[in-house]
């Protein structure tokens, strides 16, 4: 399987803190990749440099094989890769629609015009899109709620849905489980990121701190400790190993 | 030579002015990290009080001048109690504090409009007195502007921060959300803060009142210097607020020999412009103050 | 009558204010305190090409909203990389900057005196000399600015404005350039603020400095908070009411100008204190809280 994102020697610091240090990552195509590690390593940081949000000091981030590092964040949203937010950053004040809406890409048919003047209500591509959006993490039923009107667990779903509108092909995700019951991961979440990589043909790149999430979904799983990647591979094989076992697969 | 000295003292007063302001807004911004701009309506009024109490109560400057000290302290107590506090706990206070002080200062400049309209008070009776050294001549008002800027500098800057208050104060200043978890007051602490600010900014209005007059819209010409010598000195740096008064003070006075009156006021607007645009934190500013996005 | 049809004009040349100053301040949370400024860059800028060049009414409009266009380009660039709480005292010193130059820039605008004598609107000859054809050709500019807005309001762009007053990061992060669509926000708002510059300076033929300063911008601040930001409707009518409103103080016989003056100023700051306080939703509003 090819490597469609990858960072490399990727050195990020802020002030006297290191916050990533010489973190490498190989993501395959088409699968689920874990990352976890405790609170503090850096996992939310390597997130922000994967996705230009922040520029590492050293180091490159490839995606597609093309040099990605320093870009801006929405362009390399343009060019297919998109994130979610730890804290979900959804748009309070819009309605769920809104969100999902707001994500999509740009249609063919939609030019400067159209997006400054145009209604996109009445955009029937844009909404026939979002509502399917919608459909697959089944909230489509609260459509024109207010994002602040919801409870918790349904806006982590907003969030999901939102990043799936991106269209993008690799998504990261930034702790979609937490807070949420096992019903809920169990029943919704877990089969629709892997149907994305199965039959949609996505690459999902999560950060969690659930193991059973990290066994159940991941193909391959990298460990951060403060800053540094210290093991990477299936989390079966690194179950065996004594050290990380009692290192990470405890506390998490 | 001889001809610049007497521009040197009027930089230099001005100033102790300017710094004065800025150091009673250094206390109240710190603190609170939010515009709260009414006390520009204190100093006007401030202003006022002391011209009524002098020149129509016949009192003493001196007397008269403590208690419009203490009216800027209980004015501000007020304001916070009744108005300020009660926005300060919601999702987006920072618009509401902006918006309500500036309503507050609005109101209360249109109060004084409207009793004794836009002319110029001034509270002194008779003239000036003047000392001098050698070349150098100072009136008594300017010395005294001089005096009390440094005495508030030394007053805050050493003994405030040591005694309880000042350390809660510079606390919040540092970390709001940690002070709260540890258990300070924050409200009350903010408001006793801010209720010192406006006394020393009450001190300028004092001063202004008894030298040149005050006329309404004076209370906001003092937040737009107060704002300057903030973000020119640096945001969360007490000293810096009085350093940077001091600057803007002496180039506003001394750069009349280099542009006509006219654009001097521009200039300081021009300054502020570039600062915020440029180097949001200013000189001596606290980093972790969100400057940029 | 004269008189009521002077108040529908001033309204409605105000709303184009408000209604374009919603585009920053209501749908993308831009506290750009400076679109009194803007209103009169575009003023000046009319006035100046009607009267030394001779331009028509339509034209001189045009070259004004291009003019003005430019130079909100100063506010809104460096206001990209400026924090929220910045951008009201940055917003306001270019506020400032832009009356004193109009103050003190005597070759160009006379300075304090103003320019007087401006020639009445003409439209391919056509020319709008009464109170009531000025009033028609208001209504028809401010219905058009009106129209154009809630446009916006309903695109895409607006929607990611809106977004972009909630988070600007996950605006970024679902692929929209905010810095490109908050320069757009910013040259509309001010193209549109010049509109109403060039229509005043036409209605009243006189215009000075005082017209433009930063007491006009709060006004155009306290209409919007007043009827409510973020909706077309309560800006109009928040900036029909405000305006309205001290007019009727007028009807008072002998008040001397500064108790009108403070009056006035007396009313908008107990509205915005109590509105602050109870109501920051404005009366159209929904509650936010």
């Amino acid at each position: 399987m090819s490597i469609i994102l990858e960072a490399a020697g990727v050195h990020k610091a802020f002030g006297g803190l290191m916050a990533l240090h010489n973190v490498d990552v190989k993501i395959e195509e088409r699968k689920i990749t874990g990352l976890i590690g405790p609170n503090g390593a850096g996992k939310t940081t390597l997130f922000n440099v994967l996705s230009g949000f922040m520029k590492p000091d050293r180091g490159q981030i490839l995606f597609k094989n093309r040099d990605i590092t320093g870009e801006d964040p929405q362009k390399i949203v343009h060019l297919g890769m998109a994130r979610s937010w730890q804290g979900l950053r959804l748009f309070e004040n819009l309605t769920v629609l809104e969100n999902v809406a707001m994500s999509l890409p740009r249609n063919d048919n939609e030019n400067a015009v159209k997006i400054i003047l145009g209604s996109w209500l009445k955009n029937q591509t844009k909404i026939k899109k979002a509502l399917e959006v919608l459909e697959l993490i089944q909230i489509k039923d609260r459509a024109s709620a207010l994002v602040k009107e919801l409870s918790f667990a349904e806006q982590k779903l907003v969030a999901i849905a939102r990043l799936l509108a991106t269209e993008a092909e690799v998504l990261l995700l930034d702790e979609p489980t937490s807070g949420l019951d096992e019903k809920t991961v169990n029943m919704v979440i877990a089969p629709l990121l892997k149907e994305l990589v199965a039959q949609r043909g996505r690459t999902i790149f999560l950060v969690e701190h659930s193991i059973k999430v990290v066994f159940n979904m991941c193909e391959r799983v990298f460990c951060l400790n403060e800053g540094q990647i210290v093991a990477s591979g299936h989390p079966l094989d690194l179950r065996q190993d004594e050290e990380l076992n009692r290192a990470f697969f405890q506390i998490i | 030579m001889d001809l610049l000295w007497p521009l040197i003292v009027d930089g230099v007063c001005t100033g102790a002015r300017y710094a004065i302001l800025g150091m009673g807004f250094a206390l109240i911004f710190n603190t609170q990290r939010m515009f709260d701009i009414s006390f520009g309506g204190i100093y006007t009024w401030c202003g006022f009080a002391l011209w009524i109490l002098v020149r129509h109560a016949g009192m003493g400057m001196t007397s008269a001048g403590v208690m419009v000290l203490g009216l800027a302290f209980c004015l501000s107590y007020s304001i916070q109690k009744i108005y300020m506090s009660r926005m300060r706990n919601r999702s987006d206070s920072a618009v509401s504090i902006l918006l309500g002080s500036m309503a507050v200062l609005i109101g209360m400049e249109a109060i004084v409009t409207i009793f004794w309209g836009g002319e110029i008070r001034a509270a002194r009776v008779g003239d000036a007195e003047v000392f001098k050294w050698g070349s150098i001549q100072i009136s008594d008002i300017k010395l005294y502007t001089l005096l009390f800027a440094l005495s508030i500098f030394l007053l805050f800057r050493y003994l405030f921060m040591r005694m309880p208050l000042g350390l809660n104060a510079r606390a919040i200043a540092t970390n709001p959300l940690l002070s709260k978890i540890v258990g300070l007051e924050t409200e009350k602490i903010i408001t006793l803060t801010t209720c010192f600010g406006c006394m020393i900014i009450g001190v300028d209005a004092v001063l202004v009142c008894a030298d040149t007059g005050v006329y309404p819209a004076i209370g906001f010409q003092s937040v737009l210097i107060a704002f300057m010598a903030v973000i020119l000195g640096g945001i969360g740096s007490f000293a810096g607020a009085a350093i940077g008064g001091l600057t803007i003070g002496f180039v506003r006075t001394v750069a009349v020999l280099q542009f006509p009156t006219l654009w001097q006021e521009m200039i300081l607007f021009v300054i502020l412009f570039l600062i915020i645009a440029f180097r949001p934190i200013g000189i001596f500013g606290i980093k972790d103050w969100k400057s940029e996005v | 009558m004269e008189y009521l049809l002077h108040i529908l004009i001033i309204i409605l040349i105000n709303i184009i204010l408000t209604v374009s100053f919603n585009i920053l301040l209501g749908y993308t949370g831009i506290f750009a305190l400076c679109h009194a400024g803007f209103y009169g860059i575009g003023a000046y800028a009319a006035t100046l090409l009607m009267k030394n060049f001779g331009l028509e009414f339509l034209p001189a409009l045009v070259c004004a909203m291009g003019i003005t266009m430019l130079c909100s380009l100063i506010v809104a660039i460096p206001g990209l990389r400026i924090h929220w709480d910045y951008m009201v005292i940055f917003a306001f010193s270019f506020q400032m900057i832009v009356y004193h130059v109009m103050i003190n820039w005597m070759e160009l605008t006379r300075g304090p005196q103003g320019i007087a004598g401006i020639p009445v609107a003409t439209i391919f000859g056509f020319q709008f000399d009464s109170k009531t054809s000025f009033l028609l050709l208001c209504l028809v500019i401010t219905s058009a600015v009106v129209y154009f807005v809630k446009r916006i309001e309903s695109s895409s762009f607006g929607l990611a404005l809106k977004g972009i007053k909630d988070d600007e990061m996950a605006v970024k992060s679902v692929g929209k350039n905010v810095t490109t669509y908050k320069i757009i926000a910013f040259v509309m708002a001010a193209g549109l603020a010049a509109v109403a510059g060039a229509l005043i300076s036409v209605y009243i033929s006189y215009i000075g400095p005082g017209y433009f300063d930063l007491h006009t911008s709060i006004f155009i601040l306290i209409c919007l908070i007043f009827g409510g930001m973020g909706s077309i409707r309560g800006a109009i009518l928040g900036t029909a009411v405000l305006t309205a409103l001290p007019e009727l103080l007028r009807f008072i016989p002998n008040l001397p100008s500064t108790i009108l003056g403070g009056t006035r100023d007396l009313i908008y700051a107990t509205i915005l204190t109590f509105f602050m306080l109870y109501r920051p939703q404005g009366i159209v509003g929904k509650t936010k809280q």
